[in-house]
């Protein structure tokens, strides 16, 4: 990590650390803002990461982030941070000014004019405004996020479909990011939150095996469970690999290779860590529901894996027999 | 009482510190350098020239497959050694140059078999822990292409087991007497030397303690190599009897008793390289071919998974590479990598067979058919060799902070 990697990265998770408790995530999922945490990661200068420093923020890449979203991924912090930064680096792009007090989240939208519809899994009931960016319109719109009623995620994120119109609009701009999309964006965001969700699933299963005493010594002693964990964590390795790749190149195809990486690799981690968990990883009072919710909801999330996988095939078989393996070395696969 | 301890373990708290998201494992992200990226466009120019009209029955064999006569045309391109000092014949190139090569070869479906654990293992293994005149006598020969080794490991009743070698090195006048039988010893019947883990000592409570390795000419008398064919009636491997051989004192390869730390020293380079990934990569190849440049849309997810888990795995191991490079011992990541290739290749043949309907074959009716043939036989050995799965996750476990 360079320096201001590791800047930034120790300020959030020490805030991460100090705030996500158990308590804080069984309420934010039951609707209950955390202000006290959202406080702390505004004044540490958090949401405005990938702002430039002209524009109130610390200059940062999506790479200078990625430990940050990871490690948010990993203590299932109970609000969007990814999609905040995401909204305040757009925002700065298209020239549009969000409201100092405002909190607003990055949201993919699609016509039809003048409103804008979007579709939005939203953790936490914080975010005050929508900068929603619709790709074929090439708009990048500010608007209110207005109260809906809508049903929820299994990790306990609003579904939101709204119909934004004049009224909640505050500023349209024009926006085009070549070789980005608002899909592959936020699912950047999905890969690297799954990515620290199942580092921290396997942590947290190693930890429980060592003191868990069957038989008369540590399960984790039996082969039978190292195995299983071994071969789960090599899944883990991979899905973070894949994840950092994509917040170094930002490339559409890298995305998509992260996002399906983690989905195959979440479900090999969500079986194995329940499985090594026994009765005790079934209850809400334990933590591993909260890592095991959020991967399942999440590999649903800004394109599933059949989704991305079917993109990334179908790039393959376009490129042709000869020419993949060429495409491979020389990066030049695209979707 | 357990139950409650292990809940209250279970929930976040303030306490809880920095762990939740600390790494297990150290994926550096490294990118091959513009000088390896260099010598693609050679080698692709010299495999296409070499490679072409190959009869489709030694299809799909890559690093298996062996012939001495491109083994010495590879060595006369500087190609093998490439990483080794110039005094020992070696090319002074960096890890990542050589990584190049043997991906373009295995993508290619070269066949690099015959020189292939020289470079990899032997060479490497002499060049820390051989004498002088070890080094002298064999490292130039193994670099020109010349001079082909074997491994000398697993016995008919030590196989994960390794400690438990039963194959006797007993010290007399000028040397060692040996004793014993070696196999499962890939190779062998074409190599010129082996470097072989032999027991000094038999001590149980020491079983580590009493192995050391030796360099031997397989032409020495009382030596007898007999291959053992596999399932599909190839003889890759061999069963090597030791009837009172004699090694010069010269021919040991390090101290009396190290022998088992050299072997893992050995294992941990063997483990991560692109031959984990790529040996599955002409039927990939293939694969698309017969789909051809659209498919439906199972055949592309099923494409597009196996597109990502060869990207991914590339990656980690050019990043496991780039470790070894500054001195670091990914043991652990290596490890990684050799489970999670093998996983993906032991499927690749499946899933080619559900996305094309067209009957595996050895007798040749298209490359696709005859590598699906091919490869579908050979890959329940890949988590076999180079440590059995079972082996390898061991070590993984141990890794985690299990065990």
């Amino acid at each position: 990590m360079s320096e201001l990697q590791s800047m930034i990265f120790e300020t959030a998770d020490r805030i991460f650390a100090d705030h996500v408790t158990h308590d804080l995530i069984a309420k934010s999922e039951a609707g209950e803002a955390p202000h006290d945490l959202w406080r702390d990661l505004t004044f540490a200068g958090l949401p405005k990461a990938l702002c430039s420093e002209a524009a109130g923020g610390i200059g940062g890449t999506w790479s200078d982030v990625f430990g940050i979203i990871k490690a948010a991924g990993a203590r299932a912090v109970p609000l969007p941070l990814g999609e905040i930064m995401a909204a305040h680096w757009l925002a700065e792009q298209a020239g549009l000014a969000v409201p100092e007090d405002a909190i607003a989240v990055f949201a993919a939208a699609s016509g039809p004019e003048p409103g804008v519809t979007v579709q939005i899994s939203l953790e936490s009931s914080l975010p005050t405004h929508l900068v929603a960016w619709d790709e074929a319109a090439r708009t990048l719109s500010l608007a209110v996020l207005k109260e809906a009623d809508s049903p929820r995620s299994i990790a306990g994120a609003r579904q939101l479909s709204l119909h934004i119109t004049d009224q909640e609009i505050i500023e349209i701009a024009p926006l085009d990011l070549p070789g980005m999309s608002p899909l592959a964006l936020g699912a950047m965001l999905r890969a690297a939150q799954m990515a620290g969700a199942m580092e921290a699933a396997l942590r947290l299963s190693v930890d429980y095996v060592n003191e868990r005493v069957q038989f008369g010594r540590p399960i984790g002693k039996f082969q039978a469970i190292q195995q299983q964990l071994a071969m789960m964590s090599g899944h883990v390795a991979a899905a973070a690999r894949a994840a950092q790749v994509a917040f170094e190149t930002n490339s559409a195809f890298d995305i998509a290779c992260a996002k399906l990486i983690a989905g195959e690799a979440a479900e090999v981690v969500t079986d194995v860590a329940h499985q090594v968990h026994g009765a005790i990883g079934f209850t809400y009072e334990y933590q591993l529901q909260f890592l095991t919710r959020r991967l399942w909801s999440w590999g649903s999330e800004f394109g599933a894996t059949a989704y991305w996988a079917e993109r990334v095939g179908g790039a393959t078989l376009a490129t042709g027999p000869d020419a993949v393996w060429s495409a491979i070395t020389e990066n030049r696969l695209v979707l | 009482m357990a139950k409650t301890s292990a809940l209250m373990a279970g929930r976040w708290e303030r306490s809880s510190e920095a762990t939740m998201s600390a790494d297990f494992f150290q994926f550096q992200p490294f990118n091959l350098p513009p000088e390896a990226e260099a010598l693609r466009a050679d080698v692709r120019d010299f495999v296409a020239r070499e490679l072409k009209d190959r009869p489709l029955s030694e299809l799909g064999q890559t690093w298996s497959g062996s012939d001495p006569e491109f083994s010495r045309k590879m060595g006369a391109k500087g190609w093998i050694g490439m990483i080794w000092p110039k005094r020992y014949g070696g090319h002074e190139r960096s890890s990542f140059e050589r990584y190049v090569v043997l991906e373009e070869m295995l993508a290619a479906d070269a066949p690099v078999g015959a020189h292939w654990v020289a470079d990899r293992q032997s060479g490497p293994l002499l060049l820390r822990f051989g004498t002088e005149e070890q080094r002298q006598e064999h490292l130039p020969a193994i670099a020109r292409g010349e001079r082909f080794f074997c491994i000398g490991m697993s016995e008919p009743n030590s196989g994960s087991d390794l400690a438990s070698v039963r194959t006797k090195a007993e010290r007399v006048a000028g040397g060692y007497k040996v004793n014993g039988r070696k196999i499962w010893t890939s190779g062998a019947h074409r190599a010129h030397f082996m470097i072989a883990t032999l027991r000094t000592q038999s001590d149980p409570e020491d079983r580590h303690g009493g192995l050391t390795q030796f360099l031997v000419d397989l032409k020495t008398p009382g030596i007898h190599i007999s291959p053992i064919e596999d399932l599909s009636r190839r003889s890759h491997f061999n069963e090597v009897l030791f009837e009172d051989v004699f090694l010069p004192e010269t021919a040991r390869v390090g101290n009396e008793g190290d022998g088992w730390t050299q072997v893992t020293s050995e294992l941990a380079f063997e483990r991560s390289g692109p031959e984990r990934f790529l040996s599955c990569y002409p039927l990939f190849r293939e694969l698309i071919r017969e789909i051809g440049p659209e498919g439906d849309r199972l055949q592309r997810i099923a494409i597009g998974r196996l597109t990502a888990r060869l990207v991914t795995l590339r990656r980690m191991s050019i990043s496991v590479a780039g470790m070894l490079n500054e001195g670091a011992n990914p043991a652990l990541e290596a490890s990684v990598v050799k489970d999670q290739g093998a996983m993906y290749e032991q499927s690749l043949p499946n899933i080619a067979r559900a996305l094309v309907e067209l009957v595996p074959t050895v007798e040749g009716q298209s490359p696709y058919q005859e590598i699906l043939g091919t490869l579908l036989q050979a890959v329940p050995s890949f988590s076999l060799r180079g440590g059995t799965r079972e082996i390898l996750r061991g070590i993984i476990a141990r890794g985690l902070g299990l065990r």
